[in-house]
């Protein structure tokens, strides 16, 4: 089974992370959101099955927000574990990021 | 039948033995009352037939001593045989202990009919008597085992936090074992887990599945895992063990230490309340999942609600004993008996529903078990847990150390590896998982900056980050020698705090430290020392980066805000 999972509807693409969030993740989460030619279409990243991110995950989320352009862009970020949103609070991420 | 025939007269005796043995009976005589009981005593009589008037012992007398002999439920009815006809005669036969009699001359056919009828009377009682035995028996032996078994549902079910003044609890099970069960603990952030369960049925067959679920509950809660991992881990358990017919509704909780923010995963209990502080109800906890026990685990919901919550609300869980309580006249309690408690100014909801339900029932018999579980808003205050918050230490001044070569290094998770041993560790428990990311992050610096040489300048561009970890597996499969050495060690520092000091030397050719601690926030890259100096209060590289030692404050609660 894939450790990202991509669930795409109409104007939005949901997608999960199954387990450890790092580096070994990298092509198949960098194809999850590189390939869409539909530019308004709205990203939700969900996590409730993630449990456990590092500095190369955050590094890989901020390349998906560069990578979609402008700041005015929201990135959803759901379901987040109380281990991880102490992370991304310390990477002040959730100035970047809509943690929902 | 061995049949005891009384008469003083040989040839009444001698009538009723060739009468009784044609039949197929074996037959005792006795010719006064005092032979007949000697006889009686010696062997083994299924039914006597007794004269009335005889020397020296009449049958009144016999038959009476008969019965006191007759013990431990065995009936040997006594049929009198007798001339005399008068009421008081007859009276008299039946009030000594006589079961029967007959008047002589007798008929034969009657005198076998009455033989046969008491015969089975006397079987009748004997199967009783056995059936008695043997209730007493089990009933007996399921008392030893009741009672080893409620020990064991005891020791198990204390899994429960008394003195937390976030949380109050009623519980009432229908009957010895408790189908409901209510565990909470601290988080090891300092927050509080609940989890209230109730089980299809009440009873033993019922409680059973509360046993593994109170067992690994603690295991769960010092993981940290989300209150959707912890539901996925007792719903895996309970699909192994339990009959298809058997389930467990269920509902799982977790406030952060601050008291302001629940996450809650629920699967088929009612719908739990959250309630305003004036008493009012702000929202319903509407059931999301299947009950546990049911779910395929591929199919599981992970997924949860997180609620914030303001100061003075609380969060109201209950087992469906309580709508579905009964009064004597059988009706129910029902939801809305319920709802009626949740009115502005009812400020303690908790209590004004027992009272109700009190009122409501006085005190009609139980058929469920009953829980209601109360969960106030507001910083989390377990008491004993609080102490770990100081700077007291009375365990051991520790020193692990760890030496990573090639072999280890190319391995997938080293560090979970070296968690594994740190994280049983009790003073380390609270900041368990920030002390994970650390050594992660410590590692990967040594790793990827000191064994590997990468520079982190790399992960300037998409395409260079990308490129960076293609570098990294490339030359992590090429290493063909290195060695990280990583030193953990819980000491007091100069300011006598107590923390954990962190040592790794690699042995790679060392790098420009300057450039990562300079990452800025906008890069992709530099983030991981960012988030070390951020946790600890001392991040030192020393020998050109070939070393880092930091120091992580253990007892501190780390602020992770500004």
């Amino acid at each position: 089974m894939s450790n990202v999972n991509v669930e795409k509807s109409e104007a939005s693409i949901r997608i999960s992370i199954t387990g450890r969030f790092d580096f070994n993740l990298l092509q198949e989460f960098r194809d999850a959101y590189s390939n869409e030619t539909d530019s308004s279409c709205h990203y939700t990243i969900d996590l409730a099955q993630t449990d456990y991110i590092d500095s190369s995950a955050l590094g890989m989320l901020l390349n998906m927000k560069n990578h979609l352009g402008a700041e005015d862009r929201q990135i959803d970020i759901k379901n987040c574990q109380p281990n991880l949103i102490k992370i991304f609070s310390i990477a002040h991420f959730d100035k970047k990021f809509n943690f929902i | 039948m061995r049949i005891l025939v009384v008469d003083d007269q040989a040839t009444n005796r001698a009538i009723l033995v060739w009468l009784l043995e044609d039949d197929g009976h074996e037959v005792v005589e006795a010719k006064d009352g005092l032979e007949a009981v000697n006889l009686f005593q010696q062997s083994e009589i299924d039914i006597v037939l007794m004269d009335v008037i005889m020397p020296v012992m009449d049958g009144l007398e016999a038959a009476r001593e008969i019965k006191t002999l007759c013990v431990d439920g065995n009936h040997v009815p006594i049929i009198f045989l007798t001339a005399l006809e008068d009421d008081k005669a007859l009276s008299e036969c039946l009030e000594s202990g006589g079961d029967d009699f007959l008047s002589k001359p007798y008929n034969e056919a009657v005198l076998k009919a009455k033989i046969i009828a008491h015969l089975r009377i006397r079987e009748l009682t004997q199967q009783i008597a056995e059936s008695n035995k043997q209730l007493t028996l089990y009933n007996n032996r399921w008392q030893r085992e009741k009672n080893i078994v409620s020990h064991i549902f005891n020791r198990a079910l204390e899994h429960n936090l008394s003195d937390c003044s976030n949380l109050r609890s009623h519980i009432a099970p229908a009957s010895t074992f408790n189908g409901d069960i209510l565990l909470s603990a601290p988080s090891p952030s300092g927050g509080l887990y609940v989890f209230l369960g109730d089980f299809t049925g009440h009873g033993l067959g019922a409680s059973i599945g509360t046993l593994p679920i109170a067992n690994s509950f603690d295991q769960l809660v010092n993981r940290h895992l989300s209150v959707g991992e912890i539901a996925y881990e007792f719903n895996r358990m309970l699909l192994t063990m339990l009959p298809d017919y058997m389930f467990c509704c269920a509902t799982l909780l977790e406030m952060n230490p601050e008291g302001n923010c629940a996450q809650i995963w629920t699967a088929g209990l009612p719908d739990g309340y959250i309630v305003n502080a004036d008493g009012s109800i702000k929202e319903a906890l509407v059931s999301r999942n299947i009950p546990l026990g049911i779910e395929k685990n591929e199919q599981f919901n992970k997924g949860f609600e997180v609620k914030s919550l303001a100061q003075g609300e609380k969060i109201i869980l209950f087992t469906d004993g309580i709508i579905e309580a009964e009064n004597s006249e059988g009706e129910f309690f029902t939801e809305q008996g319920l709802l009626d408690v949740f009115i502005k100014g009812n400020k303690d909801p908790f209590t004004g529903v027992l009272e109700k339900l009190q009122d409501f029932t006085q005190g009609a018999e139980q058929n469920d078990d009953i829980t209601l579980v109360e969960v106030s808003a507001g910083v989390v205050n377990i008491k004993g847990i609080q102490g770990s918050a100081h700077n007291s230490y009375e365990g051991i001044f520790w020193n692990i150390n760890f030496e990573l070569g090639v072999d280890d290094l190319q391995r997938a998770h080293p560090v979970e590896e070296i968690m594994s041993v740190l994280g049983s560790q009790t003073i380390l428990r609270p900041n368990r998982d920030i002390i994970g990311l650390l050594l992660a992050e410590l590692y990967s610096n040594a790793l990827e900056h000191g064994v590997l040489g990468l520079s982190s300048q790399l992960k300037q561009t998409e395409s260079g980050f990308i490129e960076y970890y293609e570098q990294r597996e490339a030359r992590l499969k090429a290493l063909k020698e290195a060695l990280i050495q990583i030193s953990c060690k819980i000491l007091r520092d100069d300011e006598d705090e107590l923390v954990l000091r962190i040592k790794f030397e690699d042995s790679g050719q060392g790098f420009d430290t300057s450039a990562v601690m300079k990452g800025a926030k906008e890069d992709s890259f530099g983030r991981g020392v960012s988030l070390i100096r951020k946790a600890c209060k001392r991040t030192d590289f020393f020998n050109g980066g070939r070393g880092v030692e930091v120091d992580f404050p253990v007892t501190r609660n780390i602020d992770l805000s500004d």
